[in-house]
């Protein structure tokens, strides 16, 4: 029986494969009647992501960046500034980094805000979000991240040790190496911390994250870290594929399933780590159109007191 | 245990997932010093890839497209031209859609062909990749693809759930069909045959270039891989078996023929052409690019149909 399921699965595969292939190949003109005109002459929804970074240094990270508090009024100041900046993109929604799961406490804190019961909480996707889409007028906030209760999928924890290969099979120069400095401190528990050289407004560290090349060189290190592995083994491209890129191809999924019409302007509040990936998915999909927090960020336009 | 194993599993995910977006984000310039330079000032290997039908006709697949016989002379003459049209390419590697495990069988075949023992079958392995290779004096033909064995490492097989990735039941019980690829089948060119394999004759006659030309072409290539992110929507809730099956078969595979190819790179004087089925192309060809360590050429700069028949 356990054959028989392999074997449909293959086979699957296989017929897969093949269906695109010759299937797109010999009815070229059906097929881009069918999808381009689609993709050229309607109108798109269109979504911005915003890459943050986490505004509470939760310590639970191998790397943490040490924040100062960003209640305290000057840093209040600075996000209602990078709020009032966002607002030119007329988002129609707004979706934070939380599993659906999580819709309703997420909602619930939102409704909150409105009624004036709720105080902000330290992250972004509060401070950022929940103060963008208040603005707006949302009556709701949307959760994308994919982040299961019970993962359905569960792969070998071996089979993805990327860490450990690296290790023991000389190939650590694919890994990022750690962030040296005198800045830079590691914990009891072995955490690295990363104290900042400077004090750098949100609005600055907004427009440097999000820097295309920037998101393009961390997804550099992703790929250069699936090339951990040897002969038959390949934990590296094991852990990049079947859990980070999986992750994301979620989290583009969940955007597709809260667009609702092409008059939809999404703005997406997510980890900077999943720009590149989450981008290129929507514009692999040609479904949507991109634009830039860039154009909407403006350092100089903002007035100092 | 299995929970304790589960965990460290997340942690593994959280851990990673911070360390690049902090690492890039607070020490760009260290970043930029140990990749970005390096991707900029060194020189770097080629990678051409060449997609391709299957010429044999294995009807292996439901969908094959009809190909006469690449034996008969006037076929030959225009495979000649085409490794030729290829060999100014100047591959020092040629690649193929062979699992990597099987490489000392395909050494055996090609050496096989280089003492003239080996009559050449229809495939294009064997048409096009060992006849350049021999042109080009290779000591070899790589294999790259990778295929799950018994053995292989992979999702452990117990948790093989097939309907958590049959996408194809989901989209018909949750009328989320629209998101299936579109099917050929109201085409009089394409007939079924009893073992519901369907072979699909070309219209008029088509010269081997030409085809290659019109497989290669980067609004094709992108209309295929676009048919994937839509699977990837059949879902519903906390259910996502286009997703699933999207990621952990499609771009997993895929994903592994990037790995072989760089496994196989010795210098940045290497030119590797791949060829492989065309529903592959987009997909290896973005890797390979967001690699930042490869320039991709593309097979359209070297074909022509001109002087052709």
């Amino acid at each position: 029986m356990k054959v028989l399921v392999k074997c449909q699965f293959y086979f699957m595969m296989l017929l897969i494969a093949v269906l695109f292939t010759v299937g797109v190949a010999v009815s070229d003109d059906q097929t881009n009647l069918s999808t381009e005109d689609v993709t050229q002459m309607t109108k798109k929804p269109t979504i911005m992501i915003l890459g943050s970074w986490h505004f509470t240094s939760s310590g639970l990270d191998a790397i943490n960046e040490k924040t100062d508090d960003v209640r305290a009024p000057k840093r209040q100041r600075e996000i209602e500034q990078v709020v009032e900046q966002l607002k030119a993109f007329k988002p129609t929604k707004i979706a934070v980094e939380a599993d659906p799961r999580h819709d309703a406490k997420i909602n619930a804190e939102y409704q909150g805000y409105l009624d004036g019961t709720y105080e902000l909480g330290p992250y972004e996707g509060e401070q950022i979000g929940y103060r963008l889409a208040k603005e707006m007028k949302h009556s709701r906030m949307y959760c994308v991240d994919y982040w299961p209760e019970h993962w359905p999928v569960h792969i070998d924890h071996e089979l993805m040790d990327t860490g450990t290969f690296a290790k023991t099979h000389n190939q650590e120069h694919l890994l990022q190496p750690p962030p040296t400095g005198k800045n830079v401190t590691r914990d009891a528990d072995g955490r690295i911390w990363i104290e900042p050289e400077k004090y750098e407004p949100m609005i600055d560290k907004y427009i440097r994250i999000n820097q295309p090349e920037s998101r393009r060189a961390d997804h550099q290190g992703y790929i250069r870290a699936a090339r951990v592995g040897l002969g038959t083994e390949y934990p590296g491209a094991n852990w990049v594929v079947h859990s980070w890129y999986s992750r994301n191809l979620k989290i583009f999924v969940n955007i597709t399933r809260i667009t609702e019409s092409t008059d939809d302007r999404i703005l997406l509040i997510i980890g900077a780590g999943h720009v590149y990936l989450v981008q290129q998915f929507l514009e692999n999909s040609r479904d949507y159109h991109l634009e830039s927090p860039l154009k909407y960020l403006d350092a100089e336009k903002i007035q100092t007191p | 245990m299995r929970s304790l194993v589960k965990c460290e599993f997340y942690l593994m995910i959280l851990f990673a997932t911070a360390l690049f977006t902090v690492g890039t984000t607070v020490s760009d310039d260290q970043t930029d010093l140990s990749t970005g330079n390096t991707t900029q000032m060194m020189r770097k290997p080629t990678v051409m890839i060449l997609g391709s039908s299957h010429l044999a006709n294995p009807g292996a697949d439901v969908y094959n497209t009809k190909i006469d016989d690449v034996l008969a002379p006037k076929r030959q003459a225009e495979i000649q031209q085409l490794i030729e049209q290829l060999a100014r390419f100047k591959p020092t590697k040629i690649a193929v859609e062979v699992d990597a495990r099987s490489d000392a069988d395909l050494q055996t075949e090609y050496g096989a062909y280089l003492d003239r023992n080996l009559q050449l079958k229809r495939h294009e392995i064997h048409q096009i990749a060992f006849r350049l290779a021999n042109q080009m004096g290779h000591p070899k033909v790589h294999c790259v693809d990778y295929f799950w064995t018994e053995q292989s490492p992979r999702i452990p097989e117990s948790e093989i759930d097939s309907e958590l990735m049959d996408y194809q039941q989901f989209a018909k019980i949750r009328n989320q069909e629209h998101l299936l690829p579109p099917i050929p089948t109201t085409d009089e060119r394409v007939t079924p045959d009893e073992d519901s394999t369907t072979l699909i004759e070309s219209e008029g006659y088509e010269s081997l270039i030409g085809m290659y030309m019109r497989l290669n072409q980067s609004e094709g290539r992108r209309v295929d891989h676009q048919e994937y992110m839509r699977i990837a929507r059949i879902g519903i809730d906390t259910q996502y078996p286009g997703a699933h099956w999207v990621i952990h078969n499609w771009y997993a595979r895929n994903f592994k023929i990037f790995v072989n190819l760089t496994r196989i790179t010795e210098s940045a004087d290497d030119r590797i052409l791949l060829i492989i089925g065309a529903g592959h192309v987009f997909l290896v060809q973005q890797f390979l690019e967001d690699s930042g360590d490869y320039i991709v050429e593309s097979p359209l700069d070297y074909l022509s149909a001109e002087g052709t028949q």
